[in-house]
């Protein structure tokens, strides 16, 4: 961690809230695009990364500095992105719905890899994306996101599978 | 870009990971910690935790303590809940007692005042010649230790009054209605009268 993060993260720790707007300057564009790529929505997008400094700041007595502040902020926004999903969303925590992996053939085709790979993310389903960002993004193993989401470690691995599957299909499509 | 190029890319990591949202949210989290506190982290999956390194042990001891914890706080609050019951009971029992002790009180209290009354109209009238004519000095001096008597007893009924459950005020007026009724006493002896 940077000397000047840490100091920040003590004097938010102390009640600081300039410092803690510091702290929000320099991570809302990780937060914010993590969110937008975990729900796929912008609108709930920002309520979820304002909802994630929100609850940093309550919490932030439990980061002791043994990792980056930007990890644990992360790991903090991903638990309150999946919460959300978790409770307002069809969530597949057993089975697979086949459905939720046709549906990226039916969207109108963007330009370039990024924006193809973007609009694709977008239409899996929201358990498979959440898969395949926290694993490939975040780094996360399967046991963890079993933890995490609640579904079990082969949902997770066929979920993570047919996602790159998925995308992998639609960036070939570019070529 | 060959086939074999698409295979091993991340394909996230063509993405942008770092957007600025549309509009500033600063505003809003700022009016929304102005006046939230920091609670202690009592939810194990927002702890301090690296995300390629697992689930620390603490967040386990912390996992395991919650349902113990919670279920201790259930039996305290069981346990307060029938100490304040049985508590509300006894106070109630002692209101009660202590409401049949003053009826009784007064009723005792009323019961010497009747009793009092009656011994002091007719000691009144003997004194106005009823038996003949008596020296208007002794009468005057009699006169002047009933009224203080008179004085002292209204104070106590008073104080009775004021403080229902003190039984020293009581006891204090029924010796004092027994020091006048020995005064009389002395007095109708001395002078060859009889109640």
């Amino acid at each position: 961690m940077l000397e000047e993060e840490s100091q920040l993260v003590i004097r938010s720790k102390n009640g600081d809230r300039v410092a803690y707007e510091k702290l929000y300057r320099a991570n809302i564009g990780k937060v914010y695009a993590l969110c937008l790529r975990l729900c796929g929505q912008k609108e709930l997008a920002e309520d979820m990364a304002q909802e994630s400094f929100i609850r940093a700041w309550q919490k932030i007595d439990s980061f002791r500095g043994h990792s980056k502040f930007s990890s644990w902020l992360f790991r903090l926004t991903s638990n309150v992105v999946i919460g959300h999903l978790r409770k307002h969303s069809k969530w597949q925590v057993d089975s697979l719905d086949e459905a939720a992996y046709d549906q990226t053939q039916s969207y109108d085709r963007p330009f370039g890899l990024a924006e193809e790979i973007d609009t694709a993310l977008r239409c899996l389903s929201d358990s498979a994306r959440v898969v395949l960002v926290m694993y490939e993004y975040l780094g996360y193993q399967h046991n963890e996101i079993s933890e995490i989401t609640g579904m079990a470690i082969g949902t997770s691995k066929t979920h993570l599978h047919r996602a790159r599957s998925t995308l992998k299909a639609q960036a070939e499509r570019t070529i | 870009m060959s086939q074999d190029k698409y295979n091993e890319i991340n394909y996230l990591d063509q993405l942008n990971w770092d957007i600025e949202p549309e509009r500033d949210l600063w505003p809003e989290v700022h009016s929304n910690i102005r006046f939230a506190g920091k609670p202690l982290l009592l939810d194990s999956s927002e702890a301090n935790v690296s995300p390629n390194l697992g689930i620390s042990s603490s967040n386990k001891v912390r996992r395991l303590f919650m349902p113990i914890s919670m279920a201790a706080c259930m039996m305290l609050a069981i346990g307060a809940f029938v100490m304040s019951s049985m508590s509300f009971q006894r106070a109630q029992e002692t209101y009660q007692l202590q409401a049949s002790y003053i009826d009784y009180q007064k009723a005792q209290i009323s019961l010497i005042e009747q009793q009092h009354q009656q011994v002091r109209a007719q000691f009144t009238a003997l004194l106005g010649g009823e038996l003949g004519p008596i020296n208007p000095t002794t009468v005057a001096e009699v006169q002047a230790v009933l009224l203080t008597i008179d004085t002292a007893s209204l104070e106590l009924k008073e104080a009775i009054l004021a403080q229902p459950t003190n039984t020293n005020y009581a006891s204090m007026l029924a010796r004092t209605y027994q020091e006048e009724l020995k005064l009389l006493n002395k007095f109708k002896t001395a002078n060859g009268m009889s109640i």
